[in-house]
């Protein structure tokens, strides 16, 4: 079969991004421009900071992007971008950039879910194999998701309140951390220990999680030393709580591997990123004698390889999208899967 | 000579097509919040109503703003990367630069953009900009001296008058073309 190039374009939150992927699973040249020091002075993201440098950097980085490898527009196959979920003014840069390229070098339009590209960046490091299970964890998404098939997704569980990634970024806002906070809990963390007592959530047989009485009684805690006069010893707080978080993620992965014979775990999403995370999981995994895979650092954090990976299984099924593609910042990605 | 101009800066998205500077199509279609699912299918659609593809242009014409900031971007992120990957020129006008010359009175004109809470303005005499752009809240409008000006808040745009006074603008480099603010965001005022 002919080899296919697919352009991934990411621009869902603070960074403008540009990749070519052979086949799904080659990595043939990525501009990543991240605008983290710009917002690193507002304490956090500012959306419209964000997708102005968006407007301003986007040609730029295709220029870059191409500059460094000898495969041109004409050898692409088609181009892909995220349309959900992230910032809307953010996600409308990378949107309407597409369907430029799409229609400048005629090439089919494939409108990526950006839960998807975490997923499929797996492909990255070995071909994913069915059936798998993964664990999505980021910012807006906290899944354990039976895949049998390429994009057939069975959720197995999933958070009833916040989403790990978020409770992490409250947790650091509570404990006073500089952004970017779910990192900088992490960080306080290595020198801390589990010195504070938090209540396990989800403690039963079920593959939900929860996360929002965890960062309460944090809040709470905070506030009763406070009032006591006690001074907070944050290191120990953050170890604490990252602890119980991660704990729960690795029990209900268990139990998932338990209930279902699946070959391979893939860890997905931004949490990925956390050493002590994988660490864990290669524990379990190891435990339970099932393959793991997880994506290198570079590309669990917002890149448009993973956006190209994942548009591949899109583009030999034809699902591509037309002009009036619109980008969404919120879209449960598994909505449609069960 | 081809030209494709685009103006995405508030709720009527207009998208012409000229030929050597005259109005071959003239589309336009109010949207009040969903300018990306009809921006591209509009230019899509007027080159092929026109029997031309995207390779038939020659110059790129964007209304660089002020306006809503995500229409601006919308509609000047699409010129770029078109004049970019076509490598055509491409030039930018405002806003009130088209609503100023779109008005044919000789008198000193006071062109006036208005969002919720206060609006974009500026002073043509002669139909060239005098002095800055400016945003002034609704507080600040009503407080300012405007007997000697003639108000423009709306006009039907008059193409071929907006193509002849481009003629006269430089093209930008496409990385360079970004969108005219002009207020300043919530988040950087507290510097």
């Amino acid at each position: 079969m002919k080899d296919v190039y697919i352009m991934g374009i990411e621009s869902s939150c603070d960074e403008t991004s540009i990749s070519i992927v052979k086949n799904g699973c080659e990595e043939i040249a990525t501009t990543v421009l991240t605008q983290m020091d710009t917002h690193a002075l507002y304490g956090g993201v500012v959306p419209e900071i964000a997708s102005r440098m968006h407007t301003e950097n986007i040609t730029m980085v295709l220029e870059d992007v191409l500059s460094k490898t000898d495969i041109t527009m004409k050898d692409i196959d088609a181009i892909a971008v995220t349309y959900a979920p992230g910032l809307l003014g953010s996600l409308l840069v990378g949107v309407e950039f597409a369907k430029v390229l799409a229609l400048v070098y005629d090439k089919p339009l494939i409108a990526t879910h950006h839960i998807a590209g975490h997923i499929y960046a797996n492909n990255l490091v070995k071909p994913l194999v069915f059936p798998l299970l993964a664990l999505v964890v980021s910012g807006g998404h906290t899944e354990l998701v039976l895949m049998k098939g390429d994009y057939d997704f069975e959720v197995l569980g999933t958070t009833k309140d916040d989403a790990i990634g978020e409770s992490f970024d409250k947790v650091a806002r509570v404990l006073d951390l500089p952004y970017p906070g779910g990192p900088n809990v992490e960080k306080y963390s290595k020198e801390g220990s589990h010195t504070y007592e938090l209540p396990k959530p989800m403690d039963n047989d079920e593959l939900n999680f929860s996360f929002s009485g965890l960062k309460s009684a944090v809040i709470n805690l905070k506030h009763n030393e406070e009032q006591r006069g006690n001074e907070i010893r944050k290191k120990d707080l953050a170890r604490s709580f990252q602890d119980v978080a991660f704990d729960q993620v690795v029990r209900k992965s268990k139990l998932a591997i338990e209930r279902f014979n699946v070959k391979r775990v893939i860890v997905a999403g931004g949490v990925s990123a956390s050493a002590d995370l994988r660490e864990r999981m290669a524990k379990l995994c190891e435990e339970m004698q099932v393959d793991l895979s997880i994506p290198p650092m570079r590309y669990c954090t917002d890149n448009a390889t993973m956006i190209a990976c994942a548009a591949y299984p899109q583009f030999l099924n034809k699902d591509f999208a037309d002009f009036s593609l619109r980008a969404k910042s919120q879209e449960y990605f598994f909505q449609n899967c069960d | 000579m081809y030209s494709l101009f685009i103006d995405t800066h508030d709720k009527d998205i207009v998208i012409t097509l000229f030929k050597d500077g005259k109005v071959l199509s003239s589309n336009i279609k109010t949207s009040e919040r969903h300018h990306s699912d009809y921006t591209m299918p509009m230019i899509d659609n007027i080159l092929k109503d026109n029997k031309l593809t995207v390779h038939d242009l020659n110059e790129l014409l964007v209304v660089n703003g002020p306006g809503s900031f995500t229409g601006v971007r919308l509609g000047v992120t699409i010129a770029k990367t078109l004049a970019y990957t076509l490598s055509i020129p491409i030039k930018t006008i405002t806003s009130l630069e088209t609503l100023a010359i779109s008005n044919k009175s000789k008198e000193d004109k006071l062109v006036v953009i208005h969002d919720i809470k206060g609006v974009y303005g500026a002073i043509f005499k002669d139909d060239k900009l005098d002095g800055e752009i400016f945003y002034k809240s609704n507080a600040e409008y009503a407080e300012m001296d405007k007997e000697k000006y003639l108000i423009i808040e709306d006009e039907t745009l008059d193409m071929e008058s907006i193509y002849e006074y481009m003629k006269n603008i430089e093209p930008t480099i496409a990385h360079k073309v970004n969108p005219l603010y002009v207020k300043i965001i919530e988040a950087l005022k507290n510097d």
